[in-house]
């Protein structure tokens, strides 16, 4: 009875044998899928994906509870939504994900290191595409073109630099062949280094008076610029470039101006156009009464008879101003 | 021989000169005219870097037989104007590659509204499908029979009960299937191809590719098309863009299906498709050099191979 109750010794022993061959095969079965790798279906379009693996918490031993989101994949966030969608199709173009915003003097600090660079390789005779390509590792060339001075001779922009070592330390840095691909932190990083340096810059400075003639010179200089802030400016502003103060205005932020009475088409209109006026506000019958001088005595009035100066809409306010 | 009246007025012009007073503004506009000696000619200032680019580009263009040169412009005439100037990105990554100098007449021509006009009025005839179909009196199924006599009754006269004027009857002079396509001059409706891209180019909105559009590989479709319209800033919040290509959607159609999908970001169109009305409508034109090339030169019988008398890409002397 104890035996159809219970089962019997052997009985038992045969269970845990069973189960002992169960659990190794299943960790056998594991090992054999860790081996294969995640498996691959073809969806409707034709394009192949990975199928995720159902993971029972019960099942597996090394499933440990986690008691923080830390390292956790957050769902629905932005992100989340634009690589879910994106599933593994990234685009990589030349520019920076993210647009680079500087100041006036944060262009100008910039745009002095890159034209003293492409200015460098000119001189040397080097291919001025160069510039563009990833540097040694470790190097700071902000450093040495901190130093340097740009001038013309004959007509030619010309780098010289009090430090003798400089130039060649910049061209040892600067690749001749493309070795890896650009890497956008670097490139992001050279940005942030050269924006930080301690240098005066003055927009009447003579080195911003330099003529650049040469377009192969402008060309690995707008380069450059593209590619470490993500800025690209219209190739008419180009071809019209005569000198660095000219790509400097055309890559600094602009000011926006808050009135449409301040932008420079009307700020010249009086000049141009005498029989027209601009105002930066409306021009209201007061402002009419005032350019004729009756305004003050018709406030007085009013002000004598305790109405309302502005605004006709209570009823006791008998006067109006008519045109 | 002339009226003393000429003289007498050539007078009294010189007369108006001497009190002409040149810093009235009002007056301003007219000095010039009476300013300048008779029959002088003004020189306009043309720079140096001018005269050296043209000089390059009229060495550079090759002998060509007499009925190509009678189709395009004569070689001279840009000597007092500026090449225009271009940027050749790589695709997909945008990297500049190189500049290429286009001839003014190509790419800087004079804006010409009525021209664009006419051009996409022509396009727009020639998209109608013109199947607007109604039945007439005699159309509409019915007996020819009149219905009573002529004269007699006291009421109008009629003919048979398909009269427009009656219910059940036809449509009087409805619309019937036509064609609706109007003619332009080849050459106008080619100039108006060069009118376009010439404003957008003016408006610093064409984006010239050195290589041709294509999709990397047959994995990547749509998505990744979206990301490369997002990243470049050519999607829908910066007016959509047009692809221009020089393959052919019959040729190639996977990427035609796949930008379908990304329709809010923009349109890819080839060369047999493109219209005058297409570049004009979206934020900015992206289009392959070998594909402008064949808008430019529409109508025209240039050769791709004599190419460089629209443009030039390597330029091996500096202009200084």
């Amino acid at each position: 009875m104890r035996e159809t109750l219970f089962g019997s010794k052997k009985s038992g022993e045969v269970e845990k044998q069973e189960e002992r061959s169960q659990q190794k095969s299943g960790v056998l079965a594991k090992q054999a899928e860790q081996r294969k790798g995640p498996e691959k279906r073809q969806s409707r379009s034709g394009r192949t994906y990975e199928v995720a693996k159902i993971v029972h918490p019960t099942e597996t031993k090394d499933y440990v509870r986690s008691n923080t989101w830390a390292g956790l994949e957050t769902v629905g966030t932005e992100e989340w939504v634009r690589a879910k969608l994106d599933r593994g199709e990234k685009y990589n173009g030349f520019t920076p994900t993210k647009r680079a915003t500087l100041t006036n003097a944060e262009w100008m600090k910039l745009l002095h290191h890159v034209a003293v660079e492409v200015l460098i390789l000119h001189q040397v005779g080097r291919d001025l595409k160069q510039v563009c390509y990833p540097r040694v590792d470790g190097a700071k060339t902000w450093r040495q073109t901190k130093a340097f001075d740009i001038t013309s001779e004959n007509g030619a922009p010309h780098v010289t630099s009090s430090a003798p070592q400089a130039p060649s330390m910049i061209l040892q840095a600067v690749l001749e062949k493309p070795g890896s691909e650009q890497d956008q932190s670097s490139l992001a990083r050279e940005v942030k280094e050269v924006i930080a340096m301690n240098m005066v810059v003055n927009s009447e400075a003579s080195w911003m008076r330099t003529t650049l003639r040469d377009a192969n010179i402008r060309f690995a200089i707008t380069k450059r610029l593209v590619q470490l802030t993500g800025k690209r400016i219209p190739d008419v502003t180009i071809s019209n470039a005569t000198t660095l103060e000219d790509l400097f205005n055309a890559f600094k932020t602009k000011e926006q101006p808050k009135k449409l009475s301040q932008t420079e088409q009307l700020r010249g209109l009086a000049a141009r156009v005498p029989n027209v006026k601009v105002s930066s506000k409306r021009h209201t019958p007061i402002d009419k009464e005032k350019q004729v001088g009756r305004w003050k005595l018709i406030e007085q009035e009013l002000m004598a008879r305790n109405l309302p100066v502005t605004g006709s809409r209570l009823p006791q306010a008998k006067a109006r101003i008519d045109n | 021989m002339a009226h003393t009246s000429a003289s007498q007025n050539l007078l009294c012009l010189v007369r108006g000169v001497k009190r002409l007073n040149i810093a009235d503004p009002l007056m301003q506009c007219l000095a010039p005219r009476l300013t300048r000696p008779f029959a002088a000619q003004a020189d306009l200032p043309v720079s140096d870097i001018v005269k050296e680019i043209n000089a390059g580009l009229d060495t550079s263009s090759p002998t060509i037989s007499t009925s190509t040169q009678s189709t395009s412009s004569p070689t001279n005439s840009h000597i007092l104007e500026t090449p225009v100037l271009k940027t050749l990105y790589s695709w997909p990554d945008l990297e500049p590659q190189k500049f290429a100098w286009y001839k003014p007449e190509y790419l800087d021509v004079p804006m010409r509204r009525d021209i664009l006009h006419r051009a996409v009025i022509y396009e727009a005839d020639a998209t109608r499908q013109g199947t607007a179909s109604t039945k007439w009196r005699f159309d509409v199924h019915g007996s020819n029979r009149k219905l009573y006599a002529q004269k007699g009754t006291g009421r109008a006269r009629v003919r048979d009960k398909k009269s427009p004027i009656r219910r059940g009857g036809g449509v009087a002079f409805g619309p019937k299937p036509r064609d609706f396509s109007s003619e332009l001059q080849r050459k106008v409706y080619s100039q108006a191809f060069r009118i376009a891209l010439s404003y957008r180019q003016r408006k610093g909105e064409l984006v010239v590719l050195n290589n041709g559009i294509k999709l990397p590989s047959e994995d990547i479709g749509a998505r990744w098309l979206n990301n490369v319209f997002e990243a470049n800033n050519w999607g829908k919040e910066h007016g959509r863009s047009l692809l221009v290509t020089n393959t052919l959607e019959s040729e190639e159609p996977r990427i035609f299906e796949e930008m379908d999908q990304v329709g809010e970001h923009g349109v890819i169109k080839d060369i047999d498709d493109v219209d005058v009305k297409d570049l004009l409508e979206t934020g900015r034109v992206v289009i392959e050099k070998q594909a402008l090339f064949r808008l430019l030169t529409k109508y025209l019988g240039i050769r791709y191979a004599d190419r460089d008398l629209v443009g030039l890409e390597d330029r091996p002397a500096t202009y200084v």
